[in-house]
């Protein structure tokens, strides 16, 4: 846009070169834009920037809601126009004595960071509720560096956008409710998607952009239900399971006293089967006596007559056959699942169908959601649309674009570089970017491509394919990221008043696909990750998995019970544990162990390589102390404002958070943000968004993206008039090959290093996880979740079970430090192959590639072997063949 | 135990297939890669003999599949770019079609034949030898050169005749309407007769011009009744041990039907001439007789050039003579009596020395007949469907004929840069990372082998050189052929009519229209890499490959910039003696050098050497000592024209009267060995780097020399006539290309019947090889 310089050999040069897209390294596959097809007709807004954006309304599919389109002519002189479409929601007052629906926690935690956020929640509504007036609370806090007046949070239910909010909460946390209007919400799964954009106050550069976050705080955000809301009365239902203030669903087993083992695989499975139909990927089990509060759920299970001590049936009639059903809540008892019979037979009858989950329903977007939640599952040789994993088109006028998502690899996928996932993207971005404009990728926060934005004239793209390598992602839980950082030469002069009116810079459209190769099936272990983020190698085990549990400790059984779930979700299946008190043989099953250290039997720690003596040395005193869980210690209310905003602050999973080692860190983290906050001077300008003006309105999708490809193709159309710069170009060459250069450097040394870390503990873990192999097959998995004692057990299995903390786990040791939610990962040594599936020729292929990637040593030896004996016959062939040489 | 040779051969191909199609990573394919092209020249510098060959071909395979793998799998342009995936797939067809001859190449060279010398046969044992030495219109002296050096062939005389097989005297000429074009063939027909008389050969000519060369060899056919038919063309004349070289084989095998020697030419073609590299580099015709053929020679599979070769009277009967449906009867002929289940020989031995066409224009029009009739074959005759052929035979003519779809790939290589320079098509989709690992290590193995395999006959690019040079004219008559496989006639390749000033051929104007497109695009290359920073490195690389293409279309430039021949006679370097008088003197003299036109000596001793420098007289006679006959005292007259600082003289024959072709044949193509000698003189191997610095070095001068052509030089007669465009229809004609060289334009009878017959220089060509491929081809 400001390169307006023409010169004549340009315009030549124009001529003979229609185009100059493709400005993209090397990779070549732009649809070529007939440039030189200029429009000279076209009329040009005489301000760019009077159109104000709030990028993420534009994808809204309610026609009323996006109406104003084009801006007159005579508005181009005329101040910013006046709103146009739907008046966001005022800002309520929270509603006292309501009743919030909190989200559920996901791997992104609560933080929207940067220019641009969002994170979408699935959350389920019964068809009582759904009838009901809702409103949705959103409480946050901001980093103190966001601008209000060109920032803003924005709540969209159902890809309907409900409300938006200018960003001011840096001090406090603020609260925001949003009326939904009657008829957004739908019985079943809907989607919640809270979407943040945030500019800098004072600051332009990519980097101040990372400055930027704002936390949604959980325990103030969530969907208020009336105070008389039933909330769930049915097994349909179980997604309405209210979760705790932290996202996690507390699930209280109840349990006789010395439950058997049968019980508690029967509990164990009925837990999983709540946590799978209502998507919750955090719940947390522990066992006790029913318990009371408002989130959560009470578990029975049993026999009619061993629940009688426990749970007042009376009401429900006679049980002479498989029961499960609902007691709603009361004032002083959490929701109750019952699950019963007669006989014990009965009982599992009675599980069998819990799990049996009839189809999901809710609204398109919500069941999309519920799929992409925690990850899409995406096998080889698939492809997705964005769209379907929740990321949404957005015209962008800030400095870096991010949008993420996750997606969920088979937990047999053999990571490596025999071919590369497609990312097949759709967009643009405008004229005039900097020389280090670019698109980068990130798998799990690591590069794994970039391609630079450097063509003067700005470009759009529709199915631009940038290659990530395979042995970027890993089996489970991978988090794709993609940023554009798209800097122009203003930001150095930096106006944070003209962020208001800035001017588009990169174009997402939510058409852009990833596409999988045909990937390798075979299971390396040990490889925790795996476990953690896919259940392998317990779901689907064709032997039944085993549990040993060398003590059925109420605190062992609720951390079993909570890691077992987990496992459940993240393989998106029940897992059917039969619980052991004895270590099992070989070749019996794969075996999962949860016990205290000192639970374990030396002789078998040993065998398992499990390094007890360096953990016992570590955890010293802890081994034996009789300490009562943090989570049932009373916190004064400063203590709970103090974890409060700690915990927003460090977006910390608050599971992990413990007391008395925090308090300290705390009060230091209060004090610091308090001397730089800045309060804004007096009223700040009052920021009138008009919704999307530059999107052509149009109700349906397809026709509007492609109106909106199109807009931006004219308006690069305008500027490949102008914008030739020849100065601009040479300035921009050097940097770029510079980078190149260190790029291709790092690219070869990344082939041939191989991490190495020791095995180490230290005295601050919480929890130690660790897996070793002992034969050939998945039944000889052994996975031992140990802890100094019973309470940590179960206060650090539900820190692990944070999908925050749970991603990082990985290695054949994986050592939990609560105090900071870390997780100090020990790669293997050495792994073993598992075969998961009949080797097809294809399959064997794709793993002998894959090995041989991570081995180029043996294929280079195997090529000269194979040559040598190619050449070899060949010649044994041509001298006794045709006639000879005398 | 062949069945398991077979099998081992099989399964160890299929898994080098299956491991060098394994998509490992790029750090992999760049480690293999360089590993690859280490262990290569490790090979090359330490080890020799047919193990360490094939290893070596073995390993750059590898890595030839692997790009031809990835370049497949992972390169194209996405379906979203219809315009860029078009022009990709020709790309990648161009370098499919090159990767398929490199295969072919390397099945025909699996192993080149060298053969033992022929087993010597007795004279009593001897069958009767016909020469036919097949005319349309060469002059009197070539064909009483070539005349008398057949006569004069060590073989017992009676079983040896010489026919002339006159076309250009037949009856219908003589009975021209025209009654200039009448009197000039009855004319000839006098001429020839009485020198066939003198010479003691036969004369032959028939009625009517019908069937060209083959109609031609077969009106002879039913006239003569030997066992063995030689074949000469009217420019080639044998050596005397020619027959004593060859003969012996057919007492070998019953069943052979041809026994074929090399074309060598004592004359630089135009490209050679133009380029100075005659007397350094192997001709271009080198790779083929020198490798080829003996390759073809080991799988049965040697075929006739036309030239320079036995054939079995018995077989030529079987298919009532020569073939002539295409308008290469030689290739067509051998392709149906292999078929038949005949056998060939291949004589890798210079035998044979003949005259290649001298101007750029003739030299195309052989070469378009050439590919047009083995296009024709390749149509007509395909080998894949003949009947009654060896799987290896059929690969061998396979090999030779879509040898000449060359014009297609190497112009889409020329201009396929363009279409990302000019106009921003992309067709080769790759990241940096895969270009080096791929494509960068895949050109320079390929160079490799290309240089291994052939370095001793071929210098770096000059395969890329003739190839442009030859396409840019042969992508038409290609055409043409498919349009109209039966519709290419005879023309008769014009030889012997000297350049005589320095000027531009007709032809010229496509390379330099196509070398300004090439600079144009390097410009805008060059801009483009300054101002566009984002297509930059993209845009080096696809500058580079324009670049090298500029330097090809450079050189080519000077290859249409022809040089004046000095030349009236081609020489031939030979080592023998003799004794000149010069009025009263005898001197002894070794004679150095020879041409029809006279020859270089010295004398003999010190003695001689004063007696020479004495001598007043400049004219007197060389005898010379005879290689037939010691009592024979062959003499010539001669005149010392020209007397070096070093006491060498040259003298100029004067040849009067018939029988001084027979000493002059005596003293050129009495000994071989002479002609081996000059061939090995230039077969030394040219490395990579001095085969390209040498290349660079004509891509930089040799555009400044044709450019200089173009501009008239005041006093010189020849240059003040407009620049010499080709007339377009002289290229483009409509029917068959009309390829007349300005000689004879200058005889206006001959322009009468275009389509006639008569013989030609008969090399065939370098077929099938490799392509090496220019540093750059698939970068975009």
């Amino acid at each position: 846009m400001q390169f307006r310089v023409l010169a004549a050999l340009l315009a030549t040069t124009t001529a003979l070169t229609p185009i100059a897209v493709g400005a993209q390294a090397i990779f070549t596959t732009a649809p070529q834009e007939q440039l030189f097809r200029l429009k000279f007709d076209r009329p040009r807004p005489a301000v760019a920037g009077l159109q104000p954006i709030i990028p993420a309304r534009f994808a809204a599919r309610e026609a009323s809601r996006v109406a104003a389109v084009e801006i007159p002519a005579k508005a181009a002189a005329a101040p910013p126009p006046a709103p146009v479409v739907p008046q966001p929601q005022a800002p309520r007052p929270a509603i006292a004595g309501a009743m919030l629906r909190h989200l559920t926690n996901n791997i992104q935690g609560y933080r929207l960071a940067g220019e641009i956020g969002a994170s979408e929640w699935p959350i389920y509504v019964t068809k009582a509720q759904a009838s009901r007036r809702l409103q949705f609370r959103v409480g946050y806090l901001a980093a103190v560096s966001v601008m209000p007046e060109a920032s803003a949070l924005t709540l969209t239910i159902n890809d309907q956008t409900i409300g938006d909010t200018p960003i001011r909460a840096v001090q406090e946390v603020e609260t925001i409710v949003f009326d939904i209007p009657p008829g957004v919400m739908r019985p079943g799964f809907n989607s919640v998607r809270i979407s943040t954009s945030q500019r800098h106050r004072v600051d332009c550069s990519l980097e101040a952009t990372y400055e930027l976050w704002t936390q949604i705080d959980p325990t103030e955000t969530g969907l208020v239900l009336p105070e008389d809301d039933a909330g769930v009365a049915s097994l349909a239902d179980l997604g309405a399971l209210p979760p705790d203030e932290q996202g996690a669903l507390p699930i209280r087993a109840v349990l006789g006293a010395n439950a058997r083992a049968f019980e508690i695989e029967r509990m164990l499975r009925a837990a999983q089967a709540i946590s799978l139909a209502g998507r919750f990927e955090q719940p947390v089990v522990d066992a006790g006596p029913a318990a009371a509060g408002r989130y959560g759920v009470n578990l029975f299970v049993g026999a009619a007559a061993e629940l009688a001590g426990r749970v007042d049936l009376s009401r429900v009639g006679l049980i002479d056959e498989p029961r499960a059903f609902v007691l709603p809540a009361t004032s002083g008892r959490r929701a109750s699942i019952i699950v019963t019979g007669a006989t014990s037979a009965q009982v599992d009858e009675a599980i069998r169908r819990l799990l049996v989950s009839p189809a999901p329903k809710g609204s398109p977007q919500g069941l999309r959601a519920a799929a992409a939640f925690p990850g899409y599952r995406l096998d080889g040789g698939r492809r997705v649309k964005l769209r379907d994993l929740g990321v949404a088109s957005e015209e962008f006028t800030g400095h870096l674009y991010r949008a993420a998502f996750n997606i969920v690899m088979p937990p047999d996928f053999y990571p490596a570089d025999y071919g590369n996932a497609q990312l097949r993207l759709a967009g643009g971005y405008a004229a005039g970017l900097d020389s280090n404009a670019q698109i980068v990728v990130k798998v799990d926060e690591r590069t794994a491509v970039s391609l630079n934005l450097l063509k003067a004239s700005g470009e759009v793209f529709r199915d631009n394919p940038l290659p990530l390598p395979l042995g970027f992602l890993k089996p489970g839980l991978n988090r794709i990221e993609i940023e554009a950082h798209v800097p122009t030469s203003q930001d150095a002069d930096c106006d944070p008043l003209a962020a208001l009116r800035a001017a588009k810079r990169f174009l997402f459209l939510d058409e852009t696909e990833i596409e999988l190769p045909p990937i390798a099936r075979i299971a390396r272990m040990p490889d925790l990750a795996v476990t953690a983020s896919g259940g392998f190698p317990y779901a689907g085990s064709k032997v039944r998995p085993k549990l040993y549990m060398p003590s059925l400790d109420s605190d062992a059984v609720g951390a079993a019970a909570t890691i077992v779930a987990h496992f459940a979700i993240a393989a998106g299946r029940p897992i059917d544990f039969e619980i052991v008190d004895t270590p099992p043989g070989e070749g019996q099953g794969p075996t999962l162990a949860v016990a205290p250290l000192d639970s374990f039997d030396a002789a078998l720690l040993q065998r398992l390589d499990m390094p007890a003596d360096m953990l016992r040395e570590a955890w010293g005193l802890h081994l034996t102390a009789d300490r009562r869980k943090a989570s049932e210690k009373r916190l004064s209310q400063l203590e709970i404002a103090a974890r409060n905003r700690f915990v927003l602050q460090r977006n910390f999973p608050m599971a992990c958070y413990a007391p008395r080692m925090m308090l300290d860190k705390t009060i230091t983290a209060q004090a610091m943000p308090a001397t730089t906050i800045a309060a804004p001077a007096g009223e700040p300008e009052r920021v009138d968004f008009a919704p999307v003006g530059s999107v052509r309105g149009r109700a349906e999708r397809g026709e509007g993206e492609q109106d909106l490809l199109e807009a931006w193709r004219d308006d690069l159309r305008r500027e490949g008039r102008w914008g030739y710069g020849v100065v601009e170009r040479l300035r921009v060459a050097g940097a770029w090959s510079a980078a190149r250069v260190a790029d291709a450097a790092q690219w070869l040394r990344a082939g041939f290093e191989a991490e190495a870390a020791d095995r180490a503990a230290t005295q601050h873990a919480s929890l130690a996880m660790s897996q070793s192999i002992t034969g050939d097959t998945a039944k000889d998995v052994w996975t031992i979740v140990t802890a100094p004692n019973a309470a940590t057990l179960a206060e650090a299995a539900a820190c692990l079970v944070d999908p925050r903390v749970s991603r990082r786990v990985q290695g054949s040791l994986a050592m939990l430090d609560m105090k900071d939610a870390k997780v100090l990962a020990t790669p293997a040594d050495s792994s073993r192959f598992i075969v998961t599936r009949p080797l097809s020729f294809g399959n064997l292929r794709l793993i002998a590639a894959g090995w041989m990637s991570l081995h180029p040593g043996v294929y280079v030896g195997l090529a000269i072997l194979v040559a040598a004996l190619f050449a070899a016959s060949t010649r044994w062939l041509t001298r006794n063949v045709g006639r000879r040489t005398r | 135990m062949s069945t398991l040779r077979f099998l081992s051969f099989l399964l160890f191909g299929a898994v080098a297939v299956a491991l060098a199609t394994q998509p490992v990573s790029v750090q992999a394919q760049l480690v293999t890669s360089l590993a690859v092209i280490f262990l290569l020249a490790a090979l090359w510098k330490f080890a020799r003999g047919a193990e360490s060959r094939q290893l070596f071909i073995a390993l750059a395979l590898f890595v030839v599949l692997r790009y031809v793998y990835w370049r497949i799998t992972a390169t194209l342009p996405p379906f979203s770019d219809p315009v860029g995936l078009t022009c990709g797939s020709i790309l990648l067809a161009a370098e499919l079609y090159c990767v398929a001859m490199l295969f072919l190449t390397l099945i025909v060279n699996a192993e080149p034949l060298t053969r033992e010398p022929a087993p010597q046969i007795e004279d009593e044992a001897l069958p009767v030898v016909d020469v036919l030495v097949p005319s349309y219109d060469e002059d009197g002296s070539i064909l009483a050169m070539t005349l008398a050096a057949a006569k004069s062939m060590d073989y017992p005389a009676d079983r040896l005749n010489v026919f002339l097989l006159d076309d250009g005297g037949t009856d219908q000429k003589c009975a021209d309407p025209d009654p200039q074009t009448a009197e000039r063939a009855r004319a000839r027909r006098a001429a020839l007769q009485e020198l066939c008389n003198a010479l003691g050969c036969y004369y032959l000519t028939r009625e009517r011009n019908e069937h060209a060369k083959a109609g031609n060899l077969n009106a002879a056919l039913s006239q003569i009744s030997g066992d063995i038919v030689v074949v000469l063309d009217a420019d080639h004349a044998p050596f005397r041990s020619f027959l004593r070289e060859t003969i012996g084989y057919f007492f070998e095998d019953d069943r052979l039907f041809l026994v074929q020697t090399p074309h060598v030419f004592l004359n630089p073609d135009p490209i050679e001439q133009n380029l100075r590299t005659f007397r350094r580099m192997p001709s271009e015709n080198e790779m083929f007789y020198g490798v080829t053929q003996r390759g073809l020679d080991k799988w049965n599979a040697a075929f006739f050039c036309g030239s320079a070769a036995l054939l079995r009277r018995a077989a030529l009967d079987e298919t009532d003579g020569f073939s002539g449906v295409s308008v290469t009867e030689d290739c067509e002929t051998a392709l149906e009596l292999h078929a038949r289940g005949w056998t060939s020989v291949y004589v890798d031995k210079p035998l044979v020395a003949g005259l290649q066409p001298e101007s750029f224009v003739s030299f195309i029009g052989q070469r378009v007949r050439w590919c047009q009739g083995m296009l024709q074959i390749f149509l007509l005759r395909n080998p894949l469907l003949k009947r009654g052929l060896e799987p290896l035979q059929r690969l061998g003519y396979l090999s030779s004929m879509s040898f000449w779809f060359f014009p297609f790939p190497r112009l889409v290589f020329m201009l396929a840069p363009l279409a990302f320079i000019l106009f921003d098509v992309k067709i080769f989709v790759s990241n940096i990372e895969e270009a080096i690992a791929y494509t960068a290590t895949y050109v320079v193995v390929n160079a490799m082998l290309q240089n291994y395999l052939f370095g001793s006959v071929r210098w770096p690019w000059v395969s890329e050189l003739y190839e442009y040079c030859q396409g840019v004219f042969l992508s038409k008559a290609i055409l043409s052929v498919f349009l109209r496989p039966r519709s290419p006639s005879f023309e008769v390749t014009a030889k012997g009519s000297a350049q005589r000033q320095d000027g531009l051929s007709e032809f010229a104007w496509p390379f330099f229209a196509i070398y300004g497109l090439l600079a144009l695009g390097a410009a805008v290359a060059v801009y483009r890499c300054v101002a566009e920073p984002g297509v930059r490195q993209l845009m080096f690389f696809v500058g580079l490959w324009n670049v090298f293409n500029l330097v090809t279309a450079g050189v080519a430039l000077g290859a249409v910039a022809e040089r004046r021949r000095r030349e009236a006679h081609p020489h031939l370097p030979i080592e023998r003696r003799g004794a000149l008088t010069l009025g009263e003197a005898h001197i002894r003299v070794a004679i150095e050098e020879v041409s029809a036109g006279g020859c270089r000596l010295r004398a003999a001793t010190d003695a001689d050497a004063k007696a020479l420098t004495a001598a007043k007289a400049s004219e007197g006679r060389l005898f010379i000592d005879s290689c037939a006959d010691a009592a024979s005292c062959p003499s010539l007259s001669a005149r010392i024209v020209s007397v070096a600082p070093d006491g060498r003289r040259t003298a100029a024959f004067a040849l009067s009267q018939p029988q001084d072709y027979l000493a002059l044949a005596d003293l050129m193509y009495g000994d071989a060995t002479a002609l081996e000698r000059f061939q090995a003189a230039r077969r030394k191997h040219k490395g990579i780097v001095a085969g390209t610095v040498q290349f660079l070095w004509w891509g930089a001068i040799e555009p400044l020399r044709a450019f200089a052509y173009l501009r008239p030089r005041a006093g010189d007669p020849a240059l003040r006539e407009p620049p010499p465009f080709a007339d377009l229809s002289t290229i483009f004609g409509r029917r068959q290309p009309r390829l007349r060289s300005p000689a004879q334009e200058r005889i206006p009878a001959q322009e009468t019947n275009p389509a006639q017959e008569t013989n030609s220089t008969e090399e065939r060509t370098p077929p099938a090889t490799e392509r090496k491929r220019s540093s750059t081809d698939e970068k975009i």
